[in-house]
């Protein structure tokens, strides 16, 4: 009778245990896999976000403290905030002081020059190397960063139609120069130098009087727009879709695609055919490969933008020039896909490959053209 | 064996310390191997990180509705119009005719008409060849395909670059673009 109870209480007290261990290590679980979850998070695209103004503080003033920009010392900076300044007090919109301060930058790389002397066989002199003999102003005059910045902006608000033009064309009309296409390279610093002296300008649409961020469909001063009317059904890489280098706006078949910025095509065609009959001229489905009709496009500083699930054959070919928002095709589902949307892509340092993708929202963001939000 | 176990057992579930111990334990283990799988600790850092790809089960093909094509279009194959020079070439010839500052502004616009798409040629129109930053070519060119019937040739020249962006719309290569890069 003296061993009875042992063997009864021992197990209550195994029961016990097992019940707390239990509790505890599930307890432990879900808070290690919940922190595991959220960590998945840390990641979020605002780290890269580097602003939100979109021009209403207005430009700073050239005799304050400026911040500093990599490639350019606080002499070219104050150059470049004259630049702003003086199309602000001329009452132009952000998009002309984008022209101007990337016409600045190929023509003296913001650099105050002078005539250049005797190896030197024109005039050109100054931020926008104009010409005394071309009546632009005496030499002394086109040495003063205001007087030629005035100077360029009373020529540009001549030109027919510079605000829907591609920038290097807005320039070129001005400049006149022997190399038309020189200007578009410098478009993506410009505009981050407008954003950083005057507020985000280049992010805005609208004139001096009215200004405010660009709506989807808007094209920002910096010369860009979202490629369609249309919010992020799908996001960028994401867990359940890790290979998804891209991100998916949902529209109906035949809404219009728009170039997001001015540049070349580099290809236009069906993904798996080369040739006619064109798989693609059909609806696809989770089981048909690729891309289906789409479009890649070249822009400055080698960034590329790719256009998938276009219903029919697009309606540029390769080695055109595109501008801004030119209509390049339309929403349809060729390709890898279930339903109407277009799968849009940016790529970074020339790479086609997914190795060279960027989530598109942020980078679109930053551009003033915002995709929207995931849902 | 089972004997020491079990009176390890017995021994540590009497007193509370050693209940206390097991549990600690316990919650030492869960928590170091939740650890080891979500790697290393970044905590307290927020690092962008656009391209990493989080764990997943799901098919990497079922996700993937971009390009799937293997070898993205690299080469100009395309054709070109019989007894038409080939791409080099009508680079050659534009940069020369570029160069020549010596002739008038109508002169000079001539000379490069035959290189040029009629849409370079207008942007050119009314250049003072005076302006032109460069006088001489000093090394070969480098041509860099971009897509069928595009590509961009690049020369050296006394200044920096002069690239030329060039296209074959007619099966014809023409210069389309001008861009000066100081060096």
């Amino acid at each position: 009778m003296t061993t009875t109870p042992a063997p009864t209480r021992r197990p209550r007290r195994v029961a016990l245990l097992v019940a707390l261990t239990a509790t505890l290590a599930l307890l432990c679980c879900t808070g290690g896999a919940g922190a595991f979850f959220l960590d998945g998070l840390g990641g979020d695209d605002n780290a890269t976000f580097t602003g939100t103004g979109c021009g209403l503080a207005g430009p700073l003033p050239i005799d304050g403290k400026l911040p500093k920009i990599s490639a350019y010392g606080p002499e070219q900076i104050r150059n470049a905030a004259i630049i702003i300044n003086v199309g602000a007090e001329l009452k132009l919109p952000p998009r002309g002081w984008v022209i101007a301060v990337a016409t600045a930058m190929q023509e003296s790389a913001l650099n105050n020059l002078p005539h250049l002397g005797a190896r030197n066989d024109h005039d050109s002199v100054g931020l926008f190397q104009q010409r005394p003999s071309q009546g632009w102003g005496t030499p002394e005059q086109l040495q003063d960063p205001a007087y030629a910045s005035r100077k360029f902006y009373q020529k540009l608000l001549t030109v027919n139609g510079w605000q829907t033009m591609t920038l290097t064309d807005a320039a070129q009309a001005v400049q006149r120069s022997a190399f038309p296409d020189a200007y578009a390279k410098h478009e993506p610093i410009a505009s981050q130098i407008v954003n950083l002296l005057a507020d985000g300008a280049a992010r805005a649409v609208g004139g001096l009087a009215a200004l405010q961020c660009a709506a989807i469909g808007q094209i920002s001063a910096s010369g860009w727009v979202s490629p369609v009317k249309a919010f992020v059904g799908s996001g960028f890489q994401t867990a359940d879709r890790p290979d998804h280098n891209g991100v998916d706006l949902i529209a109906a078949r035949e809404e219009k695609i728009y170039a997001a910025t001015a540049g070349q095509v580099i290809v236009s065609r069906c993904d798996t055919d080369s040739t006619p009959p064109y798989s693609c001229d059909r609806d696809g489905s989770v089981n048909t490969p690729g891309c289906g009709w789409y479009v890649d496009i070249l822009h400055a500083q080698s960034v590329i933008t790719r256009y998938c699930h276009m219903v029919r054959q697009p309606l540029v070919s390769v080695g055109q020039t595109v501008k801004a928002g030119q209509q390049i095709g339309f929403v349809g589902t060729s390709g890898h896909s279930s339903g109407e949307h277009l799968h849009f892509e940016v790529h970074l340092n020339g790479d086609r490959s997914s190795e060279g993708a960027v989530n598109p929202v942020p980078f679109m963001r930053e551009r003033g053209a915002p995709l929207g939000t995931a849902p | 064996m089972r004997r020491v176990l079990q009176l390890f057992a017995t021994s540590a579930l009497r007193s509370r310390v050693g209940v206390a111990i097991v549990l600690l334990v316990v919650v030492f283990g869960v928590v170091g191997v939740a650890r080891a799988v979500s790697g290393p600790d970044d905590s307290g850092t927020i690092v962008p990180q656009p391209q990493a790809q989080p764990e997943s089960t799901v098919s990497r093909v079922a996700s993937d509705d971009g390009v799937v094509e293997s070898a993205p279009v690299a080469s100009p194959t395309i054709t070109l119009s019989p007894g038409t020079p080939a791409a080099e070439d009508v680079a050659a010839a534009f940069a020369s005719a570029w160069l020549n500052q010596k002739l008038s502004a109508k002169r000079w616009h001539a000379a490069l008409l035959p290189h040029a798409t009629a849409e370079l040629a207008k942007k050119l129109e009314g250049v003072d060849p005076l302006v032109v930053p460069a006088e001489r070519l000093t090394g070969p060119a480098v041509v860099v395909p971009r897509g069928e019937g595009f590509l961009e040739i690049t020369f050296p020249v006394d200044t920096g670059h002069l690239r030329l962006r060039l296209v074959a719309p007619q099966g014809r290569w023409l210069v389309d673009g001008v861009d000066w890069e100081r060096a």
